[in-house]
């Protein structure tokens, strides 16, 4: 059998010519080669690959954002007297006052300072007793001027923690009972000579979830759930402080 | 290379490992019900042992107002003032975690929720007398319980369940009344209180 005159070797770097004439198919090889090279070059070592990933996944959430810092979510605004669920509170701040002294049962206060209490309610939904510190972190002033500390030292305002009263009474609540509606008095110190009209509060709410270290449940990670804005003004002659009614 | 895959492969482990660990746990039955105290039944009138001591309740009462020597005490519900005896066997102890249990135990009130409520810790062998103060919806008050305690954990521990023996008749002759109590004074060593 006669050999077949074999074929002119073709260069390497040269792309087939299509037989009609048309132009030469680069683009699919091209890519087909980077695509080579890049399994070769993810592959060559285990620890490429999640670098690999982790550069996709960077170049993918771009146009998205990527590592962009997100805008807060505006907190929503809520009436005054209105009930806010702030788990595991039910929560309603429906005005406050200011006074040298709401009543004998608070102490005299340095000249200068006064007393601003927020009067409210408050229920408990969990189902057993937690204590009151939890909503005195829950409820925060944004806007009470030059607030005094409850040994008369200035504070910042985000460190204002109100000290927390059963309005009915006007002694402190330490707990806070499930189903029990408390009327509530939130009482903070200030030295601010002038006092706005208003004042504005952010309320969080808690989650109930198991604690790592100790295993148990607890309320924790507080989140901004709304933001109260309460009329303030002066005590009113003949009101009582914190209690509306006390009969010792 | 081969070396690298084999980190690779260790490192892989470790995290199932982990996973498998983790999932486990928390399938395995839930610690609050493994570490539950032992429940200790009792009724009022009669000595409920502890690993501690012993806890008697000498009388119930309800009241929309409390009276201590210093302070006086509205609530939105009923208070609930539970006169109770405890006598520490080996060790000083005192009321250290008192509640009241819904009938449902679905729900549970626990002492001191108002500041300067407390009753002070005695030696074996010497009874203590005081009462016990609680803020209760009236609605959840018929066929409560008391829960007793020494210890601030309960778990694994021995836990007094004491029925109070509350009736809806008698939460509602309270809430009509409006009646007011002035609290006894605590009495440490022997007689009625």
């Amino acid at each position: 059998m006669a050999d077949a005159p074999a074929a002119a070797p073709r260069p390497a770097d040269t792309p087939p010519a299509g037989g009609d004439g048309t132009p030469p198919r680069r683009l699919p090889r091209v890519a087909g080669e980077a695509s080579s090279r890049a399994r070769t070059w993810v592959t060559a070592t285990p620890y490429r690959l999640p670098l690999a990933v982790a550069l996709a996944g960077l170049v993918v959430s771009a146009p998205f954002g990527g590592w962009r810092t997100a805008e807060p979510e505006a907190t929503s605004v809520t009436a005054a007297g209105e009930v806010v669920q702030a788990p595991p509170f039910e929560v309603s701040l429906e005005r406050a006052y200011f006074t040298p002294r709401p009543s004998d049962s608070f102490p005299e206060l340095d000249p200068g300072q006064q007393y601003v209490v927020v009067r409210g309610t408050v229920t408990s939904r969990h189902d057993r007793t937690v204590p009151g510190t939890l909503l005195t972190q829950a409820v925060a002033v944004t806007d009470l001027p030059d607030p005094v500390n409850i040994l008369g030292a200035p504070i910042d305002v985000t460190q204002a923690r109100p000290e927390l009263y059963s309005a009915q009474d006007s002694t402190g609540l330490s707990r806070i009972g499930p189903d029990l509606t408390y009327e509530i008095g939130l009482v903070y110190r200030t030295e601010a000579d002038e006092l706005p009209h208003e004042l504005t509060f952010t309320l969080s709410g808690y989650t109930y979830r198991r604690v790592n270290f100790s295993s148990e449940q607890d309320w924790r990670d507080p989140a901004e759930v709304t933001q109260v804005v309460v009329p303030l003004a002066p005590q009113e002659t003949g009101q009582a402080g914190a209690d509306d009614g006390d009969d010792r | 290379m081969n070396r690298s895959w084999g980190r690779l492969g260790k490192a892989a482990f470790v995290l199932v490992a982990l996973v498998v660990g983790k999932e486990l746990a928390t399938s395995l039955p839930d610690q609050s019900a493994s570490l539950r105290p032992f429940e200790v039944d009792g009724e009022a009138g009669e000595a409920v042992e502890l690993r501690t001591g012993t806890v008697e309740v000498l009388d119930v009462a309800l009241a929309t107002t409390v009276f201590t020597p210093t302070e006086g005490y509205r609530t939105p519900g009923l208070w609930v003032v539970v006169g109770a005896r405890l006598t520490p066997a080996d060790e000083k102890k005192t009321f250290t975690y008192t509640a009241v249990r819904s009938a449902e135990g679905d729900r549970v009130w626990e002492g001191r929720t108002r500041t300067a409520l407390g009753c002070p810790a005695t030696p074996p062998g010497v009874p203590v007398t005081c009462d016990l103060t609680f803020e209760v919806p009236p609605e959840a008050l018929a066929g409560a319980d008391l829960l007793v305690s020494t210890e601030t954990d309960q778990r694994h521990d021995s836990l007094a369940v004491i029925d109070l023996g509350l009736t809806a008749e008698q939460v509602e002759e309270a809430l009509a009344a409006e009646e007011t109590i002035e609290t006894r004074a605590t009495v440490v060593g022997g007689g009625d209180g």
